[in-house]
C-alpha cells in the first residue's frame, strides 16, 4: 500500500460556489450525497458579488427614485456612497444565508484554487496549503468572466469592464457603454434614470440582437425619448487616453468622437477553464465558452459534469440554476435533463423587459406561419394606476395549430409575468389555454390575455334563424 | 499525449531516485495503476498513474534522479465516452408537457421519435408508454428496473484505500490456495506474568507483544512460513530478515504497518513499537516505509471479538496468524480436575502451496508451547 498526500474522499466535489454551483451543491447533498464545495473568492460567485444582485439593486434604486405615488410628495435624493454601503450589508446577509445553508445540509466549503490532477482527484491550492480531493462524481461550475474588447486593452483607471459601474463611489457625469448585449442595456437605463448621461456603442448592426424585432425597436425608442445617445455599427473604435474619449467611425462612415468620464465594455464572457487542469481530467474544452454538455449536462468524461457559464450557450444565472440542479441530480442517478429551447430572457431596465420562446423570425424560419398581436400598456387599467403605461406585450402564435410560439414584452410587470408565459410554452399551450383562466384585475397580466385574444380572429359566424 | 511528472509526494521532496519503472511503452495502464517506483530521502513510493492509457515514450531509468516536476513519460489517454450525446438541434418545438418528457427520458425514448396524438399533435403520457410497448425489448425494461433501484440507494465512496484492499484481496484469493486450521492456546500464565510485571515494576506491557515474540521464535524455527514463492522461478525464497505486518483496524479501513526486524526486537520494544505503529495508524500519519517489506502478518482480532477466522494471506506472503478473543474455560486437567484458565483460539492461514498442515500445526504448536511455558522465551533470549 502506498500512502502519499493526504487525500480527502468525498463523494461529490463541485468547483466554483455561484449559483450553478451551490445550487449544484443543495441538491446533491439533499439527494443524500457527501459534498465539498471548492472556490476561490466568495460563496455567491459572479452573480452576488459583482452581476445580478447589485445590478438589480441599483436599478430598484433608480426606479424608486422616480416612483409617483397619487397623494404622496416627497423629493428623493440618491447618494451612491449611501447606496454601495447598503449593497455591502445585503451582500454580506446574502452570503451568511449562503453559509448557512450549507452548513445545515452538512456541505464542506473549501477555499482555494482547484485544478484536477487526474480522472479521480482534484488539488486544491490554498495559500501555502496543497491538498488533494479525490471523488466519484465532479461538478464544474467555474462561470466566466467578462471578455475585453482589443482595442480597450489599455491599463485605464476610467476603462472597466460593465461590473465594475456597480463599485463606482461616486456617479461620474458621463458613460460610454461599449456593447450591445442586455447589460449593457441595463447598465444604460440605469444609470440614465441616476441622471448620468449615457451613450451606447456597438460595433453590431443593432443592440439586443436576439430579441424580437417589436421589442427592440420600442427599447430603442425609449432610450431616445430618454436622450441616450445610441450608435450602432460603429468601425475603427479607438480610446482616447488623456482627456478621456470615444473615437469611432459611426455606420455612414463619418468620424466620431465622444468625450466621457468612464468607458464600460460588455462584448461577452468566456468560461473560467484555464486554470482547472482539464486536459488532467481529459475532458474536451471549445474556444471560447469552454466545456459542451449533453442534456443531463454531463461533459465527455463519464464522472465529470459541468453546469452554468462555463458551458455552451448564453450566459446567465438563470441557465446555471437550473443546469447545477440538472447535473446533481444526475450523478445522483435520476434522468434529469435541461434545454435551452425555452429559456426566458430578462432586463431590469426602469421600463423592464422580458422574453421566452420564438422571436417572429425564428418562428418563421422555424416553418410556423405565424399570427401575432401586442397590446400597449397604455390600455392597461393597473400600468394607469401605478403610473407605468410605457411598453407593450407581443404575442406570436402557429396559425394552424393555434399552439403559442413567443411572448415578448418590454412594460411593468414583465419580469414577473414571463414566468407564465414559459409555463404555457412549456406545456405547449394553444391560445384558449391562455386566455380561459381568470386574470385578476386590475394586473398587468390583463394586457398579456388581451394581447393573445387578439391572436384569435374573430370571425363569428351568424345563423338566420327561418 | 500527456506528460506524467514527479510531484512531491507529501514529504516536502525536491528530487526523488527512480528506483524501478512499473510499466513499459506500449503498456496499457489503468487510473492508480503503479508506474514508478521512486525513493526520496524518507520514503518509497510508487507513483499512480492519473489516468488510464497507452504508455509512450518513458524518459528516465532506474537508478535515475529526478527533480519534482520533471517528466517522467507520457501516456495517450483513453477517451471515455468517444460519443458524447450534446444537445439535440431541433427547429421546430416538441410539444409535450415537461412531466411527460421526463416519462420520455426515464424510459430512454427519444421523444423526437413519439408520434403525438394529443390536441395539436401533442405527446401524451400514453403517446410514450404505446412507443415504449412496442418499440422495448423485455430484457431492457429489467435492466432498467434495476438501474432505477440501484439510483434510489444510497451510495458511499469505494475509497482508495478500499480499492487497494479490494486488489490486494482478490491478488491473493486468486493466486494462493488457502488453508485455515483452529487451535486454542492456554494464555493464563502470560496473563499472569503480565499482571506481576504491572504490579511489581508498574510496567504495563501489551499482551500482543507476548505472542509477537513468540510468533518470531516459532518463525525461526520453521522458516518456510517467512518465505516468498517465485512460481515463474521455481524457487521459494526463505526471507533473512523477520518482519511482521500488524493488520490493523482503521476508520478508513484494513492497513498493515510493519515492525521491521522484530526478532532482534525485546518484548518491551516491540510493545512501544506497536503501540506507535498503532497511534500512527489511527491518525493517518503512517509512511510508506512503515507500511512495506512485511513478511509475515498477525492479525489481533482478540480485542474486537470472534473465536475463529479464515483470514486471507497478505500476498506474496506464505501465512498469517490471527488471534481471537481470550474467554475463561472450564479446563480438565491431568489429574481430572476441573479448573478455570484463560484460553484463546488462534487461526493459521497458510499458502497450501508451499506448507502442508503437518508442518503449520507444528509452527502452531511451538507458539502454543512458548505461550503456556513463558519461560521456555527465556532460552531464546540472545
Amino acid at each position: 500500500m502506498v500512502v502519499g498526500e493526504i487525500i480527502h474522499e468525498k463523494d461529490v466535489v463541485i468547483i466554483g460556489a455561484g449559483p450553478a454551483g451551490y445550487e449544484a451543491a443543495l441538491r446533491a447533498a439533499k439527494n443524500g450525497r457527501d459534498v465539498t464545495l471548492i472556490d476561490r473568492f466568495h460563496l455567491g460567485g459572479e452573480c452576488l458579488h459583482k452581476g445580478c444582485i447589485p445590478s438589480k439593486l441599483l436599478a430598484t434604486a433608480a426606479r424608486k427614485l422616480w416612483e409617483k405615488t397619487p397623494g404622496v410628495t416627497m423629493t428623493p435624493t440618491f447618494s451612491m456612497a449611501q447606496w454601495q454601503e447598503d449593497k455591502t450589508h445585503l451582500i454580506n446577509r446574502m452570503e451568511k444565508g449562503l453559509q448557512d445553508r450549507f452548513k445545515s445540509n452538512n456541505i464542506e466549503c473549501v477555499k482555494g484554487q482547484a485544478s484536477f490532477l487526474s480522472q479521480e482527484r482534484i488539488g486544491v491550492e490554498q495559500g501555502e496549503k496543497f491538498e488533494v480531493w479525490s471523488f466519484n462524481h465532479a461538478i464544474i461550475a467555474t462561470g466566466s468572466r467578462p471578455s475585453t474588447p482589443t482595442f480597450l486593452t489599455i491599463d485605464h483607471p476610467n476603462i472597466v469592464p460593465l461590473e465594475q459601474l456597480y463599485t463606482l463611489s461616486s456617479l461620474p457625469s458621463h458613460i460610454i457603454l461599449f456593447g450591445a448585449d442586455y447589460l449593457t442595456i441595463e447598465a444604460a437605463s440605469t444609470f440614465r434614470a441616476l441622471g448620468v448621461e449615457v451613450t451606447i456603442v456597438t460595433d453590431q448592426e443593432d443592440i439586443l440582437l436576439d430579441w424580437d424585432e417589436s421589442i427592440r425597436r420600442e427599447s430603442k425608442r425609449q432610450f431616445k425619448k430618454q436622450k441616450v445617445s445610441l450608435f450602432t455599427g460603429v468601425s475603427n473604435c479607438k480610446a482616447k487616453e488623456v482627456d478621456l474619449a470615444l473615437v469611432f467611425r459611426n455606420v455612414r462612415g463619418e468620424s466620431v468622437e465622444v468625450n466621457t468620464k468612464l468607458i464600460a465594455y460588455s462584448i461577452g464572457r468566456k468560461g473560467n477553464g484555464e486554470s482547472l487542469g482539464l486536459d488532467q481530467a481529459g475532458i474536451d474544452v471549445q474556444d471560447d465558452w469552454g466545456i459542451s454538455i449533453s442534456e443531463g449536462c454531463e461533459t465527455s468524461r463519464e464522472n465529470v459534469y459541468a453546469c452554468g457559464d462555463i458551458t455552451e450557450g448564453p450566459f446567465s444565472a438563470v441557465k446555471g440554476i437550473k443546469q447545477g440542479k440538472t447535473a446533481a441530480d444526475h450523478c445522483c442517478g435520476r434522468k434529469s435533463a435541461y434545454s435551452l429551447e425555452c429559456l426566458p430572457k430578462v432586463i431590469h431596465t426602469q421600463t423592464p423587459m422580458s422574453s421566452v420562446g420564438f422571436t417572429e423570425k425564428e418562428a418563421i424560419e422555424a416553418g410556423y406561419e405565424v399570427i401575432t398581436a401586442s397590446s400597449s400598456m397604455r390600455e392597461n387599467g393597473y400600468a394607469m394606476i401605478t403610473g407605468n403605461t410605457e411598453g407593450k406585450v407581443v404575442i406570436h402564435r402557429d396559425r394552424e395549430s393555434h399552439v403559442l410560439l413567443g411572448f415578448h414584452a418590454i412594460g411593468a410587470g414583465a419580469v414577473e409575468l414571463i414566468e407564465k408565459a414559459a409555463l404555457a410554452i412549456e406545456m405547449g399551450a394553444r391560445d384558449e389555454d391562455f386566455i380561459y383562466p381568470y386574470t385578476p384585475h386590475p394586473g398587468y397580466g390583463e394586457a398579456w390575455t388581451d394581447a393573445v385574444e387578439r391572436t384569435v380572429e374573430s370571425k363569428v359566424k351568424t345563423k338566420v334563424i327561418q | 499525449m500527456m506528460d506524467v511528472k514527479l510531484h512531491d509526494i507529501g514529504e516536502g521532496m525536491s528530487e526523488g531516485e527512480i528506483v524501478q519503472l512499473l510499466v513499459k511503452p506500449g503498456d496499457h495502464v489503468l487510473v492508480d495503476q503503479p508506474l514508478v517506483e521512486v525513493q526520496t530521502d524518507k520514503v518509497t513510493a510508487e507513483l499512480p498513474s492519473p489516468f488510464a492509457g497507452k504508455v509512450e515514450t518513458i524518459y528516465v531509468e532506474a537508478g535515475e534522479v529526478i527533480e519534482v516536476g520533471g517528466t517522467l513519460l507520457t501516456i495517450s489517454p483513453i477517451s471515455q465516452h468517444a460519443e458524447q450525446t450534446l444537445l439535440p438541434n431541433r427547429k421546430k418545438r416538441i410539444l409535450a408537457a415537461p412531466f411527460t418528457r421526463k416519462i420520455a427520458r426515464e424510459n430512454n425514448v427519444d421523444i423526437e421519435e413519439v408520434k403525438g396524438t394529443g390536441p395539436a399533435g401533442r405527446i401524451t403520457d400514453e403517446d410514450v408508454f404505446r412507443h415504449l410497448a412496442t418499440t422495448q425489448k423485455p430484457e431492457e425494461k429489467e435492466t432498467e428496473k434495476a438501474i432505477e433501484k440501484e439510483a434510489n440507494e444510497r451510495t458511499i465512496p469505494f475509497s482508495t484505500r478500499r480499492k487497494q484492499i479490494s486488489a490486494k484481496m482478490k491478488k491473493s484469493t486468486l493466486t494462493i490456495p488457502h488453508v485455515t486450521h483452529f487451535d486454542e492456546v492456554d494464555v493464563t500464565n502470560i496473563l499472569e506474568m503480565k499482571k506481576t510485571m504491572k504490579e511489581k515494576n508498574g510496567q504495563s506491557i501489551s499482551v500482543a507483544a507476548f505472542y509477537i515474540k513468540a510468533v518470531c521464535v516459532a518463525l525461526k524455527e520453521f522458516p518456510i512460513f517467512n518465505s516468498e514463492l517465485k512460481e515463474d522461478e521455481g524457487l521459494i525464497y526463505l526471507k533473512p530478515d523477520l518482519h511482521i505486518g500488524l493488520a490493523t483496524d482503521t476508520e478508513e479501513g484494513l492497513i498493515v504497518p510493519v515492525i521491521h526486524h522484530c526478532d532482534k526486537h525485546s518484548i518491551i520494544e516491540i510493545h512501544n513499537k506497536m503501540k506507535n505503529l498503532h497511534h500512527a495508524a489511527m491518525n493517518n500519519e503512517l509512511t510508506s516505509k512503515n507500511l512495506s517489506e512485511s513478511t509475515f502478518t498477525i492479525s489481533n482480532a482478540g480485542p474486537l471479538g470472534s473465536t475463529g477466522a479464515t483470514p486471507i494471506i497478505n500476498y506474496p506472503q506464505v501465512a498469517l496468524l490471527a488471534f481471537h478473543k481470550t474467554k475463561k474455560m472450564p479446563v480438565v486437567t491431568e489429574n481430572d480436575e476441573i479448573i478455570i484458565r484463560s484460553i484463546m483460539s488462534i487461526s493459521m492461514t497458510f499458502d497450501h502451496r508451499i506448507a502442508d498442515g503437518g508442518t503449520s500445526m507444528r509452527f502452531t504448536n511451538r507458539f502454543i508451547e512458548l505461550i503456556e511455558q513463558p519461560s521456555l522465551l527465556l532460552m531464546e533470549l540472545v
